[in-house]
């Protein structure tokens, strides 16, 4: 039904109809926000990202096949969005000691326990994502926030099935190792 | 859609799909205000192709004339001969040149290898140009 209704929104732009394409974008916008974000780790460059992501959409509209997934193509665009703009900017190295020792004080900003810890979790994810590759941050945004199987991340990024098995593995590892550091810093803080 | 393994995964009790980031608010409109500018780009491009187009199109003519010339009949078969016919009626007559007076003129010794140095330098300031305009890129 989704893709149904990307190809109706599709063709009216294509048509003439460009305000059908706002459609397309509220419809998307979340989960291609969410990937450029996962991947720079950053708002600011996150929502540039998803912008020159979308217009590249707009104008290349034409060219999409009807017959593939809108929501793949749109992905596939802001993957090859955001991994060039991370590339074509200055490395920035995170060490153990910037993730802040007191981040599981979001109970003093008056929000419940839950969201805290949700908050908590969200901030410790975004951490471990910036000590891993651009690629890996791509492929575990798909992976988990996406739920997308390993042919579709396939077809996202052009990497084999194989390869995307071997290399979600090592980055699930890296991230772990990371948010375990971490998480023995939170306790020294604590104690 | 899947979520391989996901008991033995302890990153799955860090990240689900509900945790997603959102676009900020205005984002749509934002998109939308910078496709308004579009619609120029996309009539530049539209006409681009058209033009594009014409030498294709005429090399489809030639060709089509080519091998009309080699399909069509030879000889005094009716829609020949009545083509010829009004060919002939139009009475063109094609200009003629008199070639022999090429043979008068004697061009001075240094003109070929002028030429020959034209050509040399003008593919070598053309690979200077590729060059720099790499460069600047």
């Amino acid at each position: 039904m989704e893709r149904k209704d990307d190809i109706l929104y599709i063709e009216q732009v294509l048509s003439g109809k460009i305000n059908a394409f706002s459609y397309i974008v509220d419809r998307h916008k979340n989960r291609a926000y969410n990937l450029a974000f996962r991947i720079c780790g950053n708002h600011e460059e996150a929502e540039e990202i998803a912008q020159d992501a979308f217009m590249k959409v707009y104008r290349s509209l034409s060219g999409f096949k009807m017959k593939s997934s809108f929501a793949t193509w749109l992905y596939r665009i802001v993957y090859n969005t955001a991994i060039s703009h991370v590339r074509s900017r200055k490395i920035r190295v995170l060490s153990l000691e910037d993730f802040p020792a007191d981040a599981t004080d979001f109970l003093s900003a008056g929000i419940s326990e839950e969201e805290a810890d949700r908050d908590y979790r969200n901030s410790l994810v975004n951490f471990a994502l910036q000590k891993i590759t651009e690629e890996e941050r791509g492929l575990i945004s798909l992976y988990y926030y996406d739920e997308m199987s390993t042919d579709e991340i396939s077809d996202v990024t052009g990497i084999s099935r194989s390869n995307i098995k071997v290399k979600l593995f090592r980055a699930r590892q890296k991230m772990i190792e990371i948010i375990e550091k971490v998480e023995k810093k939170k306790l020294i803080y604590h104690e | 859609m899947n979520k391989l393994e996901n008991n033995k995964d302890p990153l799955s009790t860090f990240i689900n799909s509900e945790m997603i980031e959102k676009a900020p608010d205005g984002f749509t409109s934002k998109v939308m205000a910078a496709i308004e500018v579009e619609p120029r780009h996309a009539q530049i491009s539209h006409v681009k192709s058209e033009r594009s187009l014409v030498p294709y199109a005429f090399a489809g003519f030639i060709i089509i004339l080519m091998i009309s010339s080699f399909l069509l009949p030879k000889g005094n078969d009716p829609l020949t001969s009545i083509v010829l016919n009004l060919i002939k009626r139009l009475e063109i007559t094609l200009p003629s040149f008199d070639f022999s007076r090429l043979d008068l003129i004697t061009l001075p010794g240094w003109i070929p290898y002028m030429i020959a140095g034209i050509v040399i330098l003008s593919v070598f300031d053309r690979a200077l140009y590729g060059l720099f305009h790499r460069r600047e890129k």
